[in-house]
């Protein structure tokens, strides 16, 4: 190969070999994670479409000690968006389900509605802006914040976080 | 873009040099025609209210959006919001695609504004991507060519790692584009339109030096 190619060649066979190599090295070695489509499926399976999506801003695994139980794993996942910003924690609790205990900044009053694989359950946000729901089993799932007339912030949309595995 | 009809060229190898590889994924570049052939049907037939042609829409095009994100060095949860928030907005917005054969066009546009966005919001210079690398080992094959092409496959990582991250991106950006718009490129990559060809020439080069001091690049 000669070192001194025209740098204006962009069609030199060699360097669309090398992209090539590139092109087909990140699509096995780094390609999309294996749950990434099914995650994308669920969390398009929504009844309205109107929609703000909210960004997962932090998902960190803590260890807490948790009384005479020990340690316990506590999973803290933050979202944040134009309209709303919404801290999550999720403890494992006995018998293999979840509790999933959220906070809305600003957020009292609005519904809030959980949708698991096996289906969805809704509450409302007490004054504070908090909500809970547990026994939820793992899998796939999504929170969804619908506005209502006596919300605190009044959201002329609902509010999605992404799909995020349990 | 592609202005291919449906049906045609599915199989027929576009020779982009990827040395008869092709991804185990069904997405390599020799299938981009396939692959917006049948974009573009499902996209038509979602709009007439088939739901599961949207399913069968999010699993073509998925990995190629995925590639195209990662081209923005934004760490993978990063690019797995902006994938997921990239097929949002189709959902909201995909009433307004004149053709369903510009879709592709549409989400890989989006998914690069997008990325763009989300790289400037959290300047990270270095996102670890040592989870790549564990990753390597993960193709299953005859274990001896396994083992020739992941030293290959962690020699190429590698020496791309030690490039400038300006080459890095132009490459990844670059390659990533079954059909790079310089234009939309160079304003992203805040380059001169002219400077694109050239630099990413220099920056093969540079890549090819330190790959040619690489002895599992040259032995496999």
């Amino acid at each position: 190969m000669s070192p001194r190619r025209r740098l204006d060649d962009i069609n030199a066979p060699g360097d669309v070999d090398l992209l090539g190599e590139l092109r087909r090295m990140w699509r096995e070695r780094d390609p999309e994670p294996a749950d990434l489509v099914d995650r994308i499926t669920f969390a398009l399976a929504l009844d309205d479409l109107e929609v703000e999506l909210l960004e997962l801003v932090r998902d960190r695994p803590e260890t807490e000690l948790v009384g005479h139980r020990g340690e316990e794993r506590v999973r803290t996942l933050m979202f944040t968006g134009d309209s709303l910003s919404v801290m999550v924690s999720i403890t494992p609790e006995p018998g293999r389900v979840l509790r999933i205990d959220g906070w809305i900044t600003d957020g009292g009053g609005l519904d809030v509605e959980l949708k698991l694989e096996a289906g969805t359950r809704r509450e409302r946000a007490d004054p504070h802006g908090r909500f809970a729901f547990d026994g939820a089993e793992g899998g796939l799932a999504q929170l969804l914040f619908h506005p209502t007339e006596s919300a605190d912030r009044a959201l002329t949309h609902t509010v999605v976080t992404p799909a995020v595995r349990l | 873009m592609n202005r291919q009809t449906t049906g045609t060229g599915i199989g027929t190898g576009t020779g982009d040099g990827a040395d008869g590889v092709s991804g185990a994924d069904g997405v390599g570049a020799d299938d981009a025609t396939h692959v917006f052939s049948a974009a573009a049907v499902d996209f038509a037939a979602w709009r007439e209210g088939d739901r599961s042609a949207l399913d069968r829409l999010v699993a073509i095009l998925t990995p190629v959006l995925w590639q195209v994100v990662r081209a923005y060095r934004l760490d993978r949860p990063t690019a797995e919001d902006v994938v997921q928030a990239t097929w949002m907005a189709l959902v909201r917005k995909g009433h307004r695609i004149e053709e369903p054969q510009a879709v592709v066009r549409w989400l890989t546009v989006t998914a690069r504004r997008e990325a763009w966005r989300s790289a400037r919001r959290r300047p990270r210079e270095e996102p670890t991507e040592d989870d790549v690398l564990d990753r390597f080992r993960a193709t299953a094959e005859e274990p001896e060519t396994a083992a020739l092409r992941e030293g290959r496959d962690r020699a190429l990582w590698t020496a791309f790692r030690q490039l400038s991250v300006r080459c890095q991106r132009l490459l990844r950006v670059v390659a990533s584009a079954e059909r790079p718009d310089y234009t939309r490129l160079a304003a992203e990559l805040g380059m001169a339109r002219g400077s694109i060809g050239p630099t990413r020439a220099r920056c093969l080069a540079r890549l090819r030096t330190m790959l040619g001091g690489m002895a599992d690049w040259r032995t496999a």
